[in-house]
C-alpha cells in the first residue's frame, strides 16, 4: 500500500483551499493511500510498447471560427454575485497596494 | 553600470495578446474598453458545466509566430490546467500549455549596441487564456474591497519565453523592440503596452564573469513599458551586484516594479512560491498541427522586420540606423516605401521622414495613422527640390504648410509664390545691386578676405526672400566679385 503522509494531505488541502481537522486528515491520508494503491495495479502490466496518453477520446478536436457571439452582459453575469458595484464583482481586498 | 566582475543574465517572458475578434475558448468579444463584465459568458465566467471550444484563429497566430522564430510547429500540442486561486480566475485554473507547447525552440536576431548581430534563443511559446482584471485602488469601497472585471478573462495570449541569453538592460530592450515589430508585422498582436496587449516579466540573476553556473534569480513583474523594463532590470542588477560583492546571498523571490518610486518591492518569497499542479485539460483534446497547415501559413507570411531592414540597406543604401528606425514600425516602413516609389530618392526620403515628419508627428494624436501628409505629397516635395523648383530651405516652409493643411506641395508653392528664382538675368540684377551698395566688403573680398563671401550669400538670399537658386547665386556672386570690371 502507498503511504500518504499527514503532511501531504495538509499541503494539498492548503493548495485546494480546504480545511480538515486531525481526524479528517488521518482518514483522507488512509483513503488516498488506498486509491493510489489501486491505481498502481496498472504498474503490474507490461506497457513498454504503449504510448502515454493524456486523453481517451480518439477524435480530432473541434474548433470554433473566430466569430463574436452575444455575451451575457454584466447584469446577467453579476446576477448571482453576493456583492457588486458599478458592474464589477466585489471581493474581499486581496492585495494591499502600497 | 558598475558590475564589479559580475555578469548579468536575463531571460524574458512576454505575454502577447492575440488580435482575434473573439476569446480563446468562447465567442465573447475581445474589444478593449467595454463596460465591466459586459463581455462575459458561462465559459469565461467559469460556470459549472460550460465547456471550452478552441478558436481556430489563435492556432493560426501561433503557427505564424513559430515560422517567424524559425521553429517547426508540426505535431501534437496539449492544453493543461494551471491551478491557483485568485479572484480574477473564476475557474480556479487557467487553461495554458505545459508539456507540449504549440511553439518549441526558436530564435530571434537582435542588434547589440556595438552594432553586432546577436541570436536570442526562444525556449518556447505557448497559448493560454488571459485572466480577468482586479483593481485595488480608486473605487468607493477600495479600502475594503477589490473590484473584478472579467472582460479580459479568456482572451488568447501567446507567452513567449527566451533562454537566459540576454546580458544587459539594453539587450533586453532591443529584444523587446524586435519581438514587438515581429508581432506587429505578423498582425497577430497590436503591441500596445498601455492597453496591456503586450506584457513583460524579466528573470534576472548575476554571476561572476567566467562562471558557468547561473546565480539565484529573481522575477520582475509589472513592467508596463519598454523603458520600465530597462530601468527595472538595471535596478535589479545593481541590487544583486551590491549584495554579491558584499558576500551576501540573493534570495529567490518575485518582485514588483514600482513606477512611482523607481524601485522594486517583494511580492512573494520562495516559501510561498506557487505549486500549480499542471495536468492535461480533460475538456480539450490534443491538437495536431499538420504540415499542410504550416505550409498554408508559410505562403501568407509577410516580409519580417529583419528582412525588410536588410533589404532597405541593400536596395536603398540606407545607414543601419536609418534602416532600423524605419523598419521598427510596419506602417512607417510602408509609408517610406510609398514616398520612395513616388520620388526615387531613397536617402532624401529617409531624411525627411526621420527628421521632419517624425518630429512633427509627436504633436499629433494618433501618430502616423493620423498623419496629415500623404506619402505622394511628401514624394512631390522631394521632387520639387530635386528638380530645383524650390530650395531645401524653402522646402521646410512648404513642409510646415503641408503638415497644417495636408495640401499638395505644388499648390502651396504656387499659392505662396515660393518658386525658386532660376532666371539668370533677374538674379544677376540683384547680385549687381548688392555689390554696388556694399563697397567695403567687396574690397575686403578682393583683397583676399574671402570669408566675407558668406555675407554676400546672406544678402542675396534676403533680397530674393530665400527663393534664389543657391547654386546659381553662388556662381553669379563669385563671377561678379572676382570680375573687377
Amino acid at each position: 500500500m502507498t503511504a500518504i503522509t499527514h503532511e501531504t494531505v495538509t499541503h494539498y488541502a492548503k493548495l485546494a483551499n480546504l480545511h480538515f481537522d486531525e481526524s479528517e486528515t488521518a482518514l483522507l491520508a488512509e483513503q488516498l493511500g488506498t486509491i493510489l494503491t489501486h491505481v498502481e495495479k496498472i504498474a503490474e502490466l507490461d506497457l513498454d510498447d504503449v504510448p502515454a496518453t493524456s486523453n481517451v477520446l480518439a477524435r480530432q478536436p473541434l474548433f470554433r471560427e473566430d466569430e463574436v457571439r452575444p455575451s451575457l452582459g454584466s447584469e446577467k453575469a453579476l446576477a448571482n454575485a453576493p456583492d457588486t458595484e458599478s458592474h464589477h464583482f466585489l471581493v474581499p481586498k486581496v492585495i494591499n497596494v502600497k | 553600470m558598475i558590475l564589479h566582475g559580475y555578469e548579468p543574465v536575463i531571460g524574458l517572458e512576454v505575454h502577447a495578446q492575440l488580435t482575434t475578434q473573439s476569446k480563446l475558448f468562447c465567442g465573447c468579444s475581445t474589444t478593449f474598453g467595454a463596460r465591466a463584465n459586459d463581455q462575459t459568458c458561462p465559459v469565461c465566467l467559469g460556470m459549472p458545466g460550460a465547456l471550452p471550444v478552441l478558436n481556430r484563429q489563435a492556432i493560426e497566430c501561433a503557427i505564424k509566430l513559430a515560422l517567424a522564430v524559425h521553429n517547426d510547429p508540426v505535431g501534437q500540442s496539449v492544453f493543461a490546467r494551471k491551478n491557483y486561486f485568485y479572484p480574477d480566475l473564476p475557474k480556479g485554473y487557467q487553461i495554458s500549455q505545459y508539456e507540449q507547447p504549440i511553439v518549441g525552440p526558436g530564435r530571434i536576431l537582435i542588434e547589440t549596441q556595438s552594432g553586432d548581430t546577436k541570436t536570442i534563443r526562444i525556449n518556447r511559446a505557448h497559448l493560454e487564456e488571459d485572466a480577468g482584471q482586479s483593481s485595488h485602488e480608486g473605487h468607493p469601497q477600495s479600502s475594503k474591497k477589490s473590484y473584478v472585471n472579467l472582460n479580459r478573462g479568456g482572451i488568447p495570449l501567446l507567452e513567449i519565453v527566451t533562454e537566459p541569453d540576454l546580458h544587459s538592460p539594453e539587450e533586453a530592450y532591443a529584444y523587446l523592440t524586435e519581438l514587438k515589430a515581429i508581432l506587429q508585422y505578423l498582425g497577430i498582436c497590436d503591441g500596445n503596452m498601455e492597453e496591456g496587449s503586450l506584457r513583460c516579466d524579466a528573470n534576472v540573476s548575476v554571476r561572476p564573469v567566467g562562471q558557468e553556473k547561473l546565480g539565484t534569480r529573481t522575477e520582475l513583474k509589472n513592467l508596463n513599458s519598454f523603458n520600465n523594463v530597462r530601468r527595472a532590470i538595471q535596478h535589479e542588477i545593481d541590487r544583486q551586484v551590491t549584495l554579491c560583492s558584499q558576500g551576501e546571498a540573493v534570495a529567490q523571490c518575485t518582485l514588483l516594479w514600482d513606477v512611482d518610486t523607481q524601485t522594486t518591492r517583494v511580492m512573494r518569497t520562495k516559501e510561498d512560491s506557487h505549486d500549480y499542479r499542471y495536468f492535461p485539460d480533460p475538456d480539450l483534446l490534443p491538437i495536431e498541427v499538420t504540415r499542410a497547415q504550416v505550409e498554408a501559413a508559410a505562403a501568407t507570411m509577410p516580409e519580417l522586420p529583419r528582412q525588410k531592414y536588410e533589404r532597405f540597406i541593400d536596395t536603398f543604401q540606407l545607414s543601419r540606423e536609418d534602416a532600423a528606425r524605419l523598419t521598427v514600425d510596419k506602417e512607417l516602413s510602408a509609408y517610406y516605401e510609398e514616398v520612395v516609389a513616388g520620388c526615387q530618392e531613397p536617402k532624401t526620403a529617409a531624411n525627411w521622414i526621420l527628421a521632419e515628419l517624425l518630429r512633427d508627428l509627436k504633436q499629433v494624436e494618433g501618430g502616423l495613422a493620423a498623419c496629415p501628409i500623404q506619402p505622394r505629397h511628401l514624394a512631390g516635395l522631394i521632387q520639387l527640390i530635386a528638380t530645383d523648383v524650390i530650395s531645401g530651405k524653402i522646402a521646410k516652409e512648404v513642409f510646415a504648410d503641408m503638415f497644417q493643411t495636408g495640401d499638395d506641395p505644388e499648390l502651396i508653392v504656387e499659392r505662396k509664390g515660393l518658386k525658386q528664382i532660376t532666371d539668370t538675368s533677374a538674379l544677376e540684377a540683384i547680385v549687381k545691386q548688392i555689390i554696388e551698395s556694399n563697397p567695403d566688403p567687396v574690397n575686403e573680398y578682393r583683397n583676399g578676405k574671402t570669408k566675407v563671401f558668406g555675407f554676400f550669400v546672406g544678402q542675396a538670399m534676403k533680397a530674393t526672400k530665400g527663393q534664389g537658386n543657391p547654386a546659381l547665386l553662388n556662381k553669379l556672386l563669385k563671377q561678379h566679385l572676382e570680375n573687377q570690371s
